[in-house]
């Protein structure tokens, strides 16, 4: 049963300026959400993981542990009778800790009891090159986190300004703008970054290699496509916000469209892009793998190399998988398994930590749903 | 409208022994009902909190007053001070997070309808900083809100502020109006269906007397020929549409009209499968009947019956397998098509009783093409569906402009008159309370600190809170006058002042208005008050 | 007939989007270049069938112009007025709106050394039969997959929203997101791979179908019956471990309607058509699985908004059970969010399955845009086809959507 009422003073203290009470408030309510916060963690976890492999010493474009065959500073561990390079033979690199992993066989197999493969080396499926797939993880968090906000980052803040700009100015540039966000989202998004890598790489951009230039393309055509979606939400926010009585009491003082937009418009209308900004943080990376997975090598065709990004990787992993068990011997047939889970897992954690952590944003956030 | 019956009692219920599996010990602890078959509603002590993010907000803080039978009750009060609250708990429609239903009793014929209400949260207060901390047992919530389903609308109806927000915007008013008919009448519906005669002797001359009627031009005739049309079928729905078809028909065609009465009379001719169709109905609706009787038995007798209430949920969920057959859709359209016309012609005979000129057309309309009145004249017929004992109308003219609102009231007025519901009347207005009810309670911040007729309000007003009110009014005979107010503003309900609440804006403060609640005394015959200022007896409840 | 005044005056506000979608790759497609631009339209020379000679490793802009300003090369001089290459570029692109607008899209060009006995048999065909001929396969797929999610996500964003944030809530939410985090290529090949452990070579990953032709390159995976290819005249058919349909064995194939399983049914060959959607089942759920989660936030989302309506709460004090306050009275209400997710969705599918039609080997939109792409040997005419054909599907997807609203929402209709 409830108690007597507690004492209390008559009125309550100075409060707090409202926006700062708004990002307590949706703090409050994202504490109570144990989802968002298990997102949180891992995704500060993976953060943290990417400054770490800033410290390390492998070059940018490539992953620590290279060793090619016959390369100095190898050394080949065997499971079986040795005859390196087979298929039960990996080339240990002695600037990372590898383990012999164990092996999964097709044969109603089982998994041998083993120590954990990161360390291990996995194989590019060009060429016989062997990399440390501990090193291909770490590097694989600076790049996938770097292209995935790169990519966001940029699109909303194209797609807010395109946005405002047409939903405060209303009329003729409203349905112009809007038709031209209309036509970039009747094209499909994989398609329409694969067309524009494709129909682009012809030109190169002066002072870059083509690794980079390639890249910047890719960025590009990202970005072009994902700003419409941020230009339309924007917009709806912007249509809501505009009938406010606070534009209203700015607009009657005698404050500039200007003014108006960018002190009082945006920052009302901005809470719906941090959500999509942090979903679309996590799809990114999905995006990239998958095209990476349909054959776009950003080293070039038939290189021997593997952007080292989580979804590069565990592309590449998969579309080796029918050489593999093509390659399979009489009996028993290698499955390098970790090489794809461990690429896919890093994946998976940090599209569906920034989707936890997203989703409890989304709830704390939005102001139809009472509490 | 047919005199308020209560269905009988079943064989089962009245072998089974009320309060059965009650222990002495919850017998003995139990609140004594309170059976004076004169009052309908009477609440005790009721407390309902909301906790919410900012804290806890105290909306009502020890609520307690009885409506009598017939008797128009008014709540009036500033905005904020906890009226729609009170008006929300009764039934328990306040949503369970973020509110809370704390403690109180709330009788109903008998049963205390916040029977269990310990059971369904649990309380813990922080010592140090003084803050309630609520677990709820979501299934003991859901129980409660299911039987509370034997009350709503059969016992207690309710309007809202907003007419045209309160309906929903993708069924036509006369689905929504003809879904609470048939939730609560339906049995009878179905049965006046089932028993209908499309081949009774005497149709041939009633259809001609119609159209006579018509072609004569007199409303009275034909009201009178299309009601005995209705008679000889068996069928009240007949004479209502046999009337609005005189009514639409233009000028001579006698012929047609009399063709189109005779086609609704050959559709009250029901094949074998519609019949089993509205049988099946007709069950599921007994059975639902049964279940609500077995709720207020639970809420009456203070205890759960878990024997038949298993039973009859048992039955139903056989039933349920003959439902989805005859739920396929295409089916059900096909056979049901008999209990959906009877349905829109049962709701246009409804609301001619609210005085909606053209039912017809209003019934097929959807709630965006109506204007407010005649939206509010349909919350209030759908209210009315079951004949309930209790209207609780929550602001129901606010949101209407003052003609309509004359309108309304008049309307309410009238079926005060004519039916005898009572009615639970809130407001801000006081020239409504003026104008319509009976007895008034004054709500101040989640309390209510005067109670009386009418007539001794307005004349005596007792509480300072009270006086203020009435002296804000501005005279039309004194235009000169400064207009009065109450000095400072509504305070914030999650910390409330100590005390009386009132007490930092009364002119009359003393010091123990600081310190203490006042009692409730009673200073005249039905009228009283909480103030420390009157040193009355002290009221009983 | 205001609904048809309502359709027409959608589809109207749409045909500028369309024309906008064509600027965006006719301006794609002039970077290339004029000579791919002739490849595009016309095919290399020798499926041409010009006897012309032409040498395709020179472009025209090398060649010096003629005195008149033509250029010298013969073959540019018959092709190019028919794309408007001598042109200034605002005809060129009148010429492509078009040619967009009237299915002549190109031809196939680049496809003779691409693996897949697919592309040996779509080598010089024009592209938008080509792209006829495939799509209803994704079709299908896409209708199934939509079916999965509907089924799947609806009832449960109900639940997320009446039970919010207990464990009905939570649950629905890991689920739906472990579906949309995993990459649909890992998780369609982890699938297969468990499907072929568990089960040995089940029904639902068929050996290949060509009888006597070459196998497919992987042992795990099979194909579609399809005409389309398997090298010999006519196609061939499937292999099921039930039936072996003779008709199709001996090459003699109908396509009605151009849908298999349609057409199986139409023919009366029921394990044809049981067999078709058999090899649907696998890549369904994997598609479905990653965009549940889409329409459950959606859903629950709006959901709870209309539960929060007032005229829920009349409803409730009408008396009306609570079951079907939530199912009726709220569900119908909150069906407009969903449609318009929905409507995305399916546009978002029509994009193609690339992936999933690669690893599980199905024919299709997706998988032939997947072949298109690699990089140094694409074929941009199919490219800039399948462009403008997913255009014109997404803003039929828009307009089936916004008609949907007007059936639900009698306000959109008379208002």
């Amino acid at each position: 049963m409830a108690s007597a009422p507690p004492p209390s003073p008559v009125s309550s203290g100075r409060r707090p300026s409202p926006r700062i009470a708004q990002y307590k408030r949706t703090w409050f309510f994202l504490r109570r959400n144990t989802l968002a916060l298990v997102g949180l963690g891992i995704l500060i976890f993976l953060i943290a993981m990417a400054l770490y492999a800033l410290t390390l010493p492998i070059p940018w474009n490539q992953m620590d542990g290279y060793c090619g065959v016959h390369l100095p500073g190898c050394t080949y561990v065997c499971t079986t009778p040795p005859s390196p390079p087979g298929p039960n033979c990996y080339a240990v690199n002695q600037n990372f800790p590898s383990f012999i992993p164990p092996t999964l066989s097709t044969a109603g197999g089982t998994l041998t009891a083993g120590q954990l493969p990161l360390g291990s080396l996995s194989q590019t499926p060009y060429s016989q090159i062997y990399y440390n797939t501990l090193s291909g993880i770490l590097r694989g968090a600076d790049w996938s986190l770097v292209i995935a906000f790169s990519i966001v980052v940029s699109g909303a803040l194209i797609g807010l300004m395109v946005g405002a700009i047409a939903g405060f100015w209303g009329g003729a540039v409203d349905e112009a703008l809007m038709r031209l966000v209309d036509i970039f989202l009747s094209i499909p998004v994989i398609l329409f970054v694969i067309i524009t890598v494709s129909v682009f790489s012809q030109f190169t951009i002066p002072g870059l290699s083509p690794f980079s230039s390639r890249m910047l393309l890719l960025i590009l055509a990202f970005i072009v496509v994902w700003w419409p979606f941020y230009a339309r939400i924007v917009r709806g926010q912007v249509l809501v916000v505009r009938e406010q009585k606070y534009v209203e009491a700015a607009r009657a003082s005698g404050a500039k469209k200007g003014r108006i937009v960018a002190r009082h418009v945006i920052p009302n209308s901005v809470y719906p892009v941090f959500i999509q900004m942090s979903l679309d943080v996590g799809t990114v990376p999905l995006l990239v793998g998958a095209l990476a997975f349909l054959g776009f090598n950003l080293f070039g065709l038939s290189s021997s190399e593997v952007l080292p990004e989580w979804g590069s990787l565990s592309a590449f992993s998969v579309n080796q998988f029918d050489a593999v068990f093509g390659a399979c011997s009489v009996g028993v047939c290698v499955l390098p398994w970790w090489q794809i889970l461990f690429p896919g897992l890093m994946l998976f954690l940090f599209a569906i930590s920034v989707n936890f952590f997203a989703d409890g944003l989304r709830d704390a956030l939005d102001p139809r749903l009472r509490r | 409208m047919t005199a308020i019956s209560r269905p009988p009692t079943s064989a089962v219920e009245r072998s089974v022994p009320s309060a059965s599996s009650a222990s002495p010990e919850a017998l003995a602890s139990a609140p004594t009902p309170i059976r004076d078959v004169n009052e309908v509603l009477v609440l005790k002590d009721l407390r309902t909190f909301f906790f919410t993010y900012d804290g806890v907000v105290r909306a009502i803080d020890g609520v307690s007053f009885k409506i009598r039978r017939g008797e128009t009750l008014g709540l009036v009060g500033e905005t904020g001070c906890g009226k729609s609250v009170t008006a929300f708990s009764i039934t328990r429609l306040i949503p369970d997070p973020p509110g809370r239903i704390l403690e109180g009793e709330i009788w109903y014929r008998g049963a205390n309808m916040l029977w269990g209400l310990e059971r369904e949260a649990s309380y813990r207060v922080n010592p140090r900083t003084q803050q309630i901390k609520i677990k709820r047992r979501f299934r003991r919530i859901k129980e409660a809100n299911d039987r509370m389903a034997a009350v709503r609308g059969s016992g207690i109806g309710m309007i809202f502020q907003e007419p045209s927000q309160a309906m929903n915007p993708i069924f036509s008013v006369g689905d929504q109006v003809g879904e609470a008919l048939l939730l609560h009448r339906g049995v009878e519906i179905i049965d006046s269906l089932l028993a209908a005669k499309p081949d009774a002797e005497g149709i041939r001359p009633a259809i001609d007397a119609i159209v006579a009627a018509h072609a004569a031009k007199t409303p009275g005739e034909l009201r009178a020929t299309t009601r005995r049309l209705g008679e000889i079928v068996g069928s009240p729905s007949i004479a209502t549409q046999a009337y609005y078809l005189a009514r639409g028909a233009e000028g001579g065609s006698a012929g047609d009209l009399a063709t189109d009465i005779e086609r609704s009379i050959r559709r009250l001719k029901l094949s074998g499968l519609e019949r089993n169709y509205l049988a099946h109905r007709r069950r599921l609706m007994v059975l639902d009947r049964q279940r609500n009787r077995e709720y207020m038995e639970e809420m009456r007798a203070q205890a759960t019956r878990g024997s038949t209430r298993a039973a009859i949920q048992r039955r139903r969920r056989t039933e349920r397998y003959s439902h989805f057959y005859y739920g396929l859709w295409g089916f059900r359209s096909r056979v049901g098509r008999a209990l959906k016309n009877e349905m829109f012609w049962r709701v246009v005979a409804h609301l001619e009783g609210v005085t909606i000129a053209n039912p017809v057309q209003v019934a097929r309309g959807y709630p965006h093409e109506l204007s407010g009145g005649m939206l509010q004249r349909v919350m209030i017929a759908m209210a009315l569906c079951a004949e309930p004992d209790l209207l609780i109308a929550d602001e129901p003219t606010t949101a209407l402009d003052v003609t309509i609102q004359a309108q309304i009231l008049e309307l309410m007025r009238d079926l005060k008159d004519r039916v005898g519901t009572a009615i639970m009347l809130i407001t801000h207005d006081l020239a409504i309370i003026a104008e319509v009810a009976d007895r008034v309670c004054v709500m101040y911040a989640g309390q209510i600190v005067e109670t009386g007729l009418v007539r001794d309000i307005f004349s005596r007003p007792l509480h300072p809170y009270a006086q203020g009110l009435l002296a804000s009014i501005p005279r039309l005979d004194q235009p000169d006058k400064e207009l009065a107010s109450i000095p400072g503003s509504v305070p914030n309900l999650i910390h409330p002042p100590e005390g009386c609440r009132f007490h930092p804006r009364c002119p009359y403060a003393m010091p123990i208005c600081k310190e203490k609640r006042p009692p409730t005394t009673v200073e005249g015959p039905g009228h009283t008050v909480a103030c420390f200022l009157y040193e009355g007896p002290v009221a009983a409840d | 007939m205001r609904m048809w005044v309502y359709v027409v005056r959608r589809v109207a506000l749409l045909v500028p989007v369309i024309i906008g979608v064509m600027t965006i790759t006719f301006l794609l497609v002039t970077a290339l270049g004029p000579q791919q631009q002739l490849y595009s339209a016309f095919g290399p020379p020798p499926i041409h069938g010009t006897i012309h000679s032409y040498n395709p490793t020179i472009p025209c802009s090398e060649i010096t112009p003629g005195a008149n300003g033509t250029c010298a090369n013969p073959l540019w001089n018959e092709l190019a007025p028919k794309l408007g290459l001598n042109q200034p570029i605002f005809v060129q692109w009148g010429f492509y709106i078009y040619r967009s607008f009237t299915f002549q899209w190109g031809l196939v060009s680049n496809f003779s050394e691409t693996q897949g006995p697919l592309s040996a048999f779509i080598h010089g065909q024009s592209v938008s039969t080509v792209l006829a001929q495939l799509l209803p396969y994704t079709l299908e797929l896409a209708i199934f997959s939509l079916i999965i999610i509907l089924a799947v996500a609806v009832p449960l964003g109900n639940l997320s929203a009446v039970y919010r944030n207990r464990p009905v809530d939570q649950a629905s939410r890991v689920l739906s997101f472990s579906g949309f985090a995993l990459p649909a290529f890992l998780l369609a090949t982890l699938l297969v791979l468990a499907v072929v452990l568990v089960l040995g070579t089940s029904t639902l990953v068929h050996t290949p179908w060509c009888p006597g032709g070459e196998t497919s390159y992987s042992e795990i995976t099979g194909s579609w019956p399809t005409p389309l290819g398997c090298g010999a005249p006519g196609g061939g058919g499937p292999i099921s471990n039930f039936y072996y349909p003779t008709w199709l064995t001996y090459g003699i194939v109908s396509h009605p309607t151009g849908f298999p399983t349609v057409d199986a049914m139409i023919h009366g060959n029921w394990w044809l058509a049981f067999d078709t959607i058999l090899r649907m089942v696998l890549p369904a759920i994997v598609i479905a699985f990653g965009s549940i989660a889409i329409l459950l936030r959606f859903v629950r989302n709006s959901m709870l908004e209309v539960m929060n309506l007032d005229f829920v709460r009349t409803a409730r004090a009408k008396g009306v059970p609570e079951s079907t306050v939530v199912k009726r009275h709220a569900g119908r209400n909150s069906l407009n969010v969903t449609i318009t997710v929905l409507g995305l969705t399916f546009a978002f599918f029509i994009g193609g399955f690339p992936i999933i039609e690669d690893v599980f080997q199905l024919n299709g939109v997706g998988y032939i845009l997947a072949l298109s792409v690699l990089p140094g040997q694409e074929d941009f005419a199919l490219i800039f086809g399948s462009t403008l054909l997913f255009t014109f599907l997404v803003v039929a997807a828009n307009i089936i959507v916004d008609v949907l609203y007007a059936y639900l929402d009698p306000r959109v209709r008379l208002g």
